[in-house]
């Protein structure tokens, strides 16, 4: 099972959040700089400000999708699989009978897009936790159930 | 409560909206404080004739925050589990189930003492595995606790799945239940009582109850031991080594540099005074291990708990003959505690396999049983050994003036490679590991080596972890994950194939134990 596909516009959303962020911040500086040094320096204004943003933008295209793919769950009779990660691909594998509780968390943007995070924790001491991003409500509250039982 | 099948959701009692306006407190002084560097102004309607400075729009603003929040917390207690959620903006919803709670703690904090009230803390044996019911009158505490501490509900019955049930039935308690009891005052002025949801759930203390059998010694060690143990530690080498530079200096530049000559001192009486009178003893059921000169620490485990056995051979020990042992448990009553450490500081080397045994870790398993991971990790190990090195070596060419400067660091540099090599096939030749009999026995190192000896039973997870590098090589680690802290599990650089096998192998293994409490 991969992550639904409003996931992957939360992950990008994230990188153009910060492309929006980096055109501000530079259109500002080099404006300010302008103004206060009153000189004219080579570039138009707030061009590198544009370059950078759209970089940023762009990059966070590109790698909001490798980073959406690189997600599955699986979960059988014996155990729960969660395999994610680009740079460093991870697997994790939890045992039905390891798993202590269940924990679900939603923030305004997942809220307007229907997702939600669902987290299994476990005893264990190194990686606790194992995270599922960006699930639709339906699916983590039937993934819950089946992990943890009617609530 | 909820009836069979449905979910009823309960709010806090009404008074925990003081408590969230103090939980606040801080970021009110905060927002007063920067509200003071915008200066006074005031606003308000002047039809209503209202007039409200910064510190009442603040104050208002809080208070909502604050009953907002009450009002979006709730609870559930359903016959399957525990159910709490919280929060507007960023919500979150907790699912305990109840054959997992391994501990309900009535307490009582300033508010709600002020207010005669009481709050109820249900914990799991998982990371951030607490739902805290702040506050709540004293009969719904009394009335929940009753009810998630039933056998009945440790036995999990309800759930269906017949998990607890057989276990905890095979394993009666051999002392009475631990029953509420006036609890302590707590300096931070809250009152804590806490009711068990088995028997003898603290690891950490003598069990109640009916007489402990005899414990019979399992390791004491003697002077002649402890001097081994100190001459071979790293503590008391850091400090010689301090201390012989102090001197050093002292005799060659005339400066005494006392600092180090303190730490020379004492770093090996700090090694005296804590492992003065190390012992330790065993019933079979228990472990107890005695240390210390002017203040003696006793520290207890049960033998079920122990999650894996540790086997350290620091390289000056091993040319010695000797080795060290410890084990790992799982204390889910304090978890910052959950590493046991030394059990035997000082013993010949190859002797673990029967000292472990003596502590329930028994195993067939034994060190010419290891498999080699991939070859392939020289190749990856002296690239990452020496990519560092020869980069630095590379732009300090190019830097330094002298020709004949920059011909010895050229010739340096597959120097730097071949040890590399060496060192990389050295650890090649070390690491291991072996699976059967119920355990998983993992050796790491370079000159200092280090066996774990891992129960399957105690397996929480399994991860297969793959950098870039490790992709295009085709490798993998493998990492085991128990509900001990401090020591981790690690199988680096398997064939990714064999990792994915042993991860499935492990997995059944886990899966084919029911753990009390799940750990």
């Amino acid at each position: 099972m991969s992550l639904p596909e409003a996931a992957l516009r939360v992950m990008r959303l994230g990188w153009i959040v910060a492309a929006v962020v980096s055109f501000l911040v530079l259109a500002g500086v080099d404006i300010a700089l302008r103004l206060a040094l009153d000189a004219t320096p080579p570039t138009p204004p707030v061009l590198v400000a544009i370059v950078v943003g759209a970089c940023i933008a762009g990059f966070g295209w590109w790698w909001g999708g490798r980073v959406y793919r690189a997600w599955r769950i699986d979960l059988d009779t014996e155990r729960l699989r969660v395999d994610h990660g680009v740079v460093v691909s991870r697997t994790a594998f939890v045992p039905r009978t390891r798993i202590q509780h269940v924990s679900t968390e939603q923030g305004p943007i997942q809220r307007a897009l229907g997702l939600t995070s669902l987290t299994v924790h476990t005893a264990g001491a190194r990686t606790p936790n194992v995270e599922i991003p960006h699930l639709e409500i339906a699916t983590a509250e039937s993934l819950r159930q089946e992990l943890v039982g009617r609530g | 409560m909820a009836e069979d099948g449905d979910v009823v959701w309960h709010r806090l009692h009404p008074v925990t909206v003081i408590r969230e306006l103090l939980s606040l407190l801080w970021n009110f002084a905060a927002a007063l404080v920067v509200s003071r560097g915008v200066g006074d102004f005031e606003v308000g309607p002047e039809f209503l004739g209202l007039s409200l400075g910064v510190e009442d729009i603040l104050a208002v603003v809080f208070l909502g925050i604050g009953f907002i929040r009450y009002l979006a917390t709730r609870y559930a207690v359903t016959d399957q589990a525990v159910m709490f959620r919280r929060g507007v903006i960023f919500r979150s919803r907790t699912v305990l189930p109840r054959d997992r709670i391994q501990n309900v703690t009535i307490g009582a904090d300033l508010v709600a003492r002020i207010f005669s009230m009481q709050t109820l803390t249900v914990s799991s044996a998982g990371s951030e595995g607490e739902i805290e019911l702040a506050v709540v009158s004293k009969t719904v505490a009394r009335q929940l606790s009753a009810e998630l501490t039933a056998t009945s509900t440790i036995n999990g019955a309800a759930n269906g799945d017949g998990l607890a049930g057989a276990v905890i039935g095979d394993q009666a308690p051999t002392s009475p239940p631990l029953v509420a009891a006036p609890g302590a005052a707590h300096p931070g002025g809250s009152t804590d009582t806490q009711l068990a949801t088995s028997p003898d759930v603290s690891p950490g203390a003598p069990l109640d109850g009916p007489m402990p059998r005899t414990l019979a010694p399992w390791y004491a060690m003697n002077n002649r031991d402890f001097l081994r143990f100190a001459l071979t530690s790293n503590a008391v080498g850091a400090g010689v080594f301090f201390g012989v530079v102090s001197i050093a200096s002292l005799i060659v530049l005339d400066q005494f540099f006392g600092f180090f000559f303190v730490i020379g001192i004492a770093a090996p009486i700090v090694l005296v005074l804590d492992l003065f009178g190390f012992a330790a003893t065993t019933d079979g059921d228990r472990v107890r291990v005695q240390h210390g000169m002017f203040s003696t620490r006793e520290k207890w485990a049960r033998l079920e708990r122990i999650q894996l056995g540790d086997v350290r051979r620091p390289w000056l020990r091993r040319r010695f003959g000797f080795e060290t042992l410890a084990i790992a448990t799982a204390d889910v009553t304090e978890s910052a505690n959950g590493q046991f450490d030394l059990c035997a500081p000082v013993v010949p080397v190859d002797s673990w396999r029967d000292r472990f045994a003596t502590l329930g870790l028994s195993t067939d398993l034994d060190e010419d049983a290891l498999v080699d991971v991939s070859p392939i990790t020289v190749r990856r190990r002296t690239i990452r050994g020496a990519s560092l090195p020869v980069l630095a070596l590379g732009v300090l060419s190019l830097v330094v003036d002298s020709t004949a400067m920059r011909a010895m660091i050229v010739m340096a540099m597959p120097m730097v490679v071949m040890a590399a090599w060496m060192l990389a096939r050295r650890s090649f030749r070390v690491d291991g590991w072996a699976l059967g009999g119920g355990h998983l026995l993992v050796r790491r190192g370079l000159f200092d080596e280090r066996l774990l000896l891992v129960r399957l039973e105690k397996v929480q997870s399994v991860s297969v972890t793959s950098t870039f590098f490790q992709r295009r090589l085709g490798l993998a680690s493998l990492n085991v994950d128990t509900a001990n802290v401090g020591v981790t599990t690690t199988i680096p650089d398997l064939v990714r194939d064999e990792a994915e096998r042993l991860s499935f192998a492990l997995m059944i293994a886990a899966n084919t134990t029911v753990l009390v409490d799940g750990v």
